[in-house]
């Protein structure tokens, strides 16, 4: 969870099922997801963004050559498959934060562009936020422009490792199938 | 959180950031946000998709959002509020997959999707459609499938219940060593 998979489809009734189902088939754990689909001009494009649990560098090459080469049905494939170096920033869980925070990126000096935002988790007074950017330098300036405006970032797969802290603490008091007590 | 706002941009440096502005100023809490920019039409083409509260007035997000100006004269290509479903998986590899197989065959098309909460053996997915009907139908292909459909608004109450459990995590807490 240091790095996004992002995905570009054109087309695309069942995209997400082929793609979610290659990354099963190879044993890996989907940990966030983000997307959607639009109609722009008179194309219809499909976006999904991914943190994966396996994202070491030694497979990186092998899931973009996978994925480009998917079949999603009517002779298509996917359009882009690209990873995105991503910080997990550590913000305050009220309205506005995000807002501040994208816009560090984008009053920043070049401005920063932020290729992929996907909530990691989000409780009592915090949300972790992974943001992903075009390449390793950009995401060390983007880390530097946070730090400099006091707005934690979190160690790599930093959001995981707060997910598994709530879990440790949730210590089996949340169950799946429980009745939401609102 | 029982509808999906959705962004569309071409363009793009800054485009999070004055959505959410937008959205902030007018009172909206954006409660998970998931999507990004990619490569398309020779440029890049971003979607956004956001769950918020409050959601009832569609039209007011719209009328919001749609002709806000962006920098050098843009506007956002697209935005459009969508009928969504929470979904409860088994937090395991292959779940996403069979969600997605279920609505394929069913030729449903999943305009939105994010996750909204994961924790021990659970995750919540939040999806949307193009309509109230289709999300309907999705909903019947996915309990037939076995695919646990919450209750309107059901991961927010679960976020809400976690929450008064975890009072005790800050932010801005160490992360255990031993996680």
């Amino acid at each position: 969870m240091h790095k996004v998979l992002s995905t570009v489809t054109r087309g695309s009734v069942g995209d997400l099922g082929r793609i979610a189902g290659d990354l099963a088939e190879h044993g890996i754990d989907i940990e966030a997801i983000g997307g959607g689909e639009s109609t722009v001009g008179a194309q219809t494009f499909g976006q999904i963004n991914l943190l994966i649990t396996q994202d070491d560098d030694a497979n990186d090459q092998a899931v973009v050559d996978r994925l480009m080469a998917l079949d999603l049905g009517g002779g298509r494939t996917p359009d882009s498959v690209r990873w995105f170096p991503d910080l997990h920033v550590e913000l305050e869980n009220r309205r506005g934060a995000l807002a501040e925070a994208s816009a560090l990126m984008g009053n920043a000096s070049p401005p920063i562009n932020i290729m992929s935002a996907l909530l990691i988790d989000a409780h009592a007074d915090w949300g972790v936020i992974s943001l992903g950017f075009e390449d390793e330098a950009t995401r060390d300036a983007a880390r530097a422009v946070f730090e400099s405006k006091g707005i934690p970032v979190l160690e790599p797969h930093g959001g995981g490792g707060r997910r598994r802290h709530v879990d440790t603490v949730l210590d089996g008091r949340v169950l799946r199938g429980d009745t939401n007590r609102g | 959180m029982h509808k999906v706002v959705k962004a569309v941009t071409v363009g793009s440096v800054g485009d999070l950031g004055r959505i959410a502005r937008r959205l902030a100023d007018a009172g909206y809490n954006i409660n998970a946000v998931g999507g990004g920019e990619g490569s398309a039409l020779n440029g890049t083409v971003g979607i956004i998709s956001l769950l918020v509260t409050p959601d009832h007035d569609d039209d007011q997000i719209i009328e919001l959002l749609h002709g806000m100006p962006l920098d050098g004269n843009r506007t956002l290509e697209d935005v459009q509020v969508h009928a969504a479903l929470d979904v409860e998986l088994v937090d395991e590899p292959g779940q996403l997959a069979k969600v997605g197989e279920l609505l394929g065959e069913a030729e449903i098309s999943i305009l939105g999707i994010q996750s909204v909460d994961v924790h021990l053996d659970w995750a919540h997915v939040s999806l949307a459609f193009e309509s109230v009907a289709v999300r309907n139908t999705a909903q019947d292909v996915l309990v037939a499938g076995g695919i646990r459909v919450l209750p309107e608004h059901g991961a927010r109450r679960r976020r809400a219940q976690v929450d008064r459990i975890l009072r005790g995590i800050k932010k801005g807490d160490e992360i255990p060593e031993e996680d």
